[in-house]
């Protein structure tokens, strides 16, 4: 599916303003502060339920208005759909699909998948911990509803399990949630590494052919008692079950000591290697970067290969933090079949070919 | 600056207290109320008054009662020797519709949620082991809600009872995870009621 028509209503600086899309490259130009990343996020919003920017929702309200309106109109092959988007005051949500009214975030979410792709997500490789652990969770989240819900559980699970450990509750207290969190962590664990399977695998190509030849590969480096970093050598849910229980005894006075769950996915982390050695120390900027763009491409490639529909891209600012070559590399994952929207500042970093085949909408007109 | 006259404003606030209620609905309400007569008023604030005051704990299995034990643990005609436990009195009313159970209950009045400072001593679950140890109890059917909290509850249930030496079982899933059994409709409820299992 493709967006068609995206509308905005007192969402953030906006007022009112309409846009009508086709079905390929959009470039959004404009200077600083003009509303740029706001219809970025706008548009990742209203088809997935997420924004990048993390914001708090009520926020998104233009000053001094009660509630934001955000539609967007989508087209297939054979189906059409239009949701709508309301934001009040007190920072609910309240979703509308064809005008009738949805409960649930996630069914009036799952009909555009989108990857976006912004300045952050250039520390991919040496942030913290936590930034590689949500860029596979949010692709999981988008592609499942199973792994969405079971990251939930898992998440409930530490929570509830922390609040004991910080109130030095009593062993027979904790066991219930040390037997969900070895359930819920190992099967939250097998669906990552499923995962990073099929990212290693398609980013591996991306970055080999945009460095000439170096080869991409992804670890793991898990909380969860497994020692294996190779994610296809898959445990078995018991294998890890177990292995997780032990490593639960093992910390068990760690846990005590420092009242926080310490054993488990949700301290997992993911690393990159590059002919074998750690990218977090020998990489340099340049080839860090390359890994982001790798990963985001394999990430579109992922989502089309799994929903068998390519997703809306989203550019978010980029092209200014790459240099020419990674630019040009950028070029030819937007060169790809499906939407593309991109925010730029400057239209001098595209070839004139691309712009010529783009719509160019320029911002701050109407703000 | 004032819209409504003050006893309005009065009952607007109290009916925008109660759950689903908001500014709109309860404007409804109160006006609904202000056309009605003063015997229609006057039953619904006596039936109001008149719940709280005769209403209490079943001091048997922690339901809502209107005497010393509930309608249930008052007839002797059931099954006395399994107790089917669950979170709250209005999950109790969602078994017996399903009439798929001739026990009595067991309410907790909650389930087990740390991060909200509940734990087995802020529920009913010392009455439950008293009950269940006193004897004649066969079986032990653990139906909290098939969310985490509830799972959790029922985990920790079993470990507590199995020693004594009753069958503990757990009402099987084909509830929808995540929902809460007042939300289950009969024929879901029922099937899960009889595919329940043993807690290992």
């Amino acid at each position: 599916m493709w967006i068609t028509r995206l509308g905005l209503r007192d969402f953030r600086n906006y007022k009112h303003r309409d846009f009508t899309f086709g079905e390929g490259l959009t470039i959004f130009v404009g200077a600083n502060a003009t509303g740029k990343t706001t219809i970025a996020e706008a548009i990742q919003t209203i088809a997935t339920g997420e924004s990048f920017r993390k914001p708090k929702w009520d926020e998104t309200i233009r000053w001094g208005c009660r509630e934001a309106l955000v539609t967007m109109e989508a087209e297939g092959e054979t189906a059409a759909v239009s949701v709508e988007l309301h934001i009040t005051a007190d920072g609910r949500r309240g979703w509308k699909v064809d005008g009738v009214t949805r409960k649930q975030t996630r069914s009036a979410t799952r009909f555009v998948p989108v990857v976006v792709f912004t300045p952050d997500d250039l520390t991919l490789v040496k942030g913290p911990a936590e930034q590689r652990r949500s860029a596979i969770d949010a692709l999981g989240d988008q592609l499942s509803s199973g792994y969405a819900t079971l990251r939930r559980d898992y998440a409930r699970v530490v929570r509830q399990r922390n609040a004991l450990l910080r109130d030095d509750a009593p062993d027979s207290h904790l066991t219930p949630w040390d037997e969900h969190l070895v359930h819920l962590g190992a099967r939250l664990h097998l669906h990552r590494r499923r995962l990073l399977v099929r990212v290693a695998e398609a980013a591996a190509p991306v970055y080999a052919h945009i460095s000439a030849g170096e080869s991409l590969a992804i670890v793991i480096d898990d909380r969860c008692g497994i020692g294996l970093q190779d994610p296809t050598r898959a445990p078995s849910q018991e294998e890890l079950e177990t292995s997780l229980q032990a490593e639960l005894r093992h910390r068990a006075s760690d846990e005590r000591a420092r009242r926080t769950s310490l054993v488990g996915p949700h301290r997992d982390d993911i690393g990159f290697t590059l002919d074998g050695r750690d990218a977090r120390t020998f990489a340099s900027q340049g080839q860090q970067r390359t890994i982001a763009l790798a990963w985001k491409w394999a990430e579109v490639n992922v989502v089309a290969g799994m929903l068998g529909k390519s997703p809306v891209l989203i550019l978010d600012d980029v092209m200014s933090e790459l240099d020419e070559s990674r630019r040009r590399a950028l070029t030819d994952l937007v060169r790809r079949e499906g939407q593309t929207f991109i925010t730029t500042t400057n239209t001098g970093y595209f070839e004139p070919g691309l712009l010529e085949s783009a719509d160019v909408v320029t911002t701050g007109g109407d703000a | 600056m004032a819209y409504y006259a003050p006893p309005i404003a009065r009952l607007l606030a109290e009916l925008e207290r109660l759950p689903g209620i908001g500014p709109k609905s309860a404007q409804r309400l109160a006006y609904h109320i202000l056309r009605g007569d003063a015997d229609t008023a006057g039953r619904l604030a006596d039936a109001i008054v008149e719940v709280k005051r005769s209403i209490h704990f079943c001091g048997r299995c922690f339901n809502f009662a209107e005497r010393e034990l509930c309608d249930i643990c008052d007839d002797t005609g059931r099954d006395a020797s399994a107790i089917c436990v669950v979170e709250e009195p209005r999950d109790v009313v969602a078994i017996e519709r399903t009439g798929e159970f001739r026990g009595y209950y067991h309410v907790l009045q909650g389930a087990i949620s740390p991060i909200d400072g509940i734990g087995p001593d802020q529920l009913r679950v010392r009455e439950l082991v008293a009950r269940v140890g006193a004897g004649g109890i066969t079986e032990v059917i653990l139906a909290t809600d098939p969310d985490i909290e509830g799972e959790t509850t029922a985990l920790y249930l079993s470990r507590l009872l199995k020693p004594l030496g009753t069958r503990v079982t757990r009402i099987a899933s084909g509830l929808p995870v995540g929902g809460d059994l007042e939300y289950a409709d009969e024929v879901t409820l029922g099937r899960a009621l009889e595919a329940r299992r043993e807690m290992d």
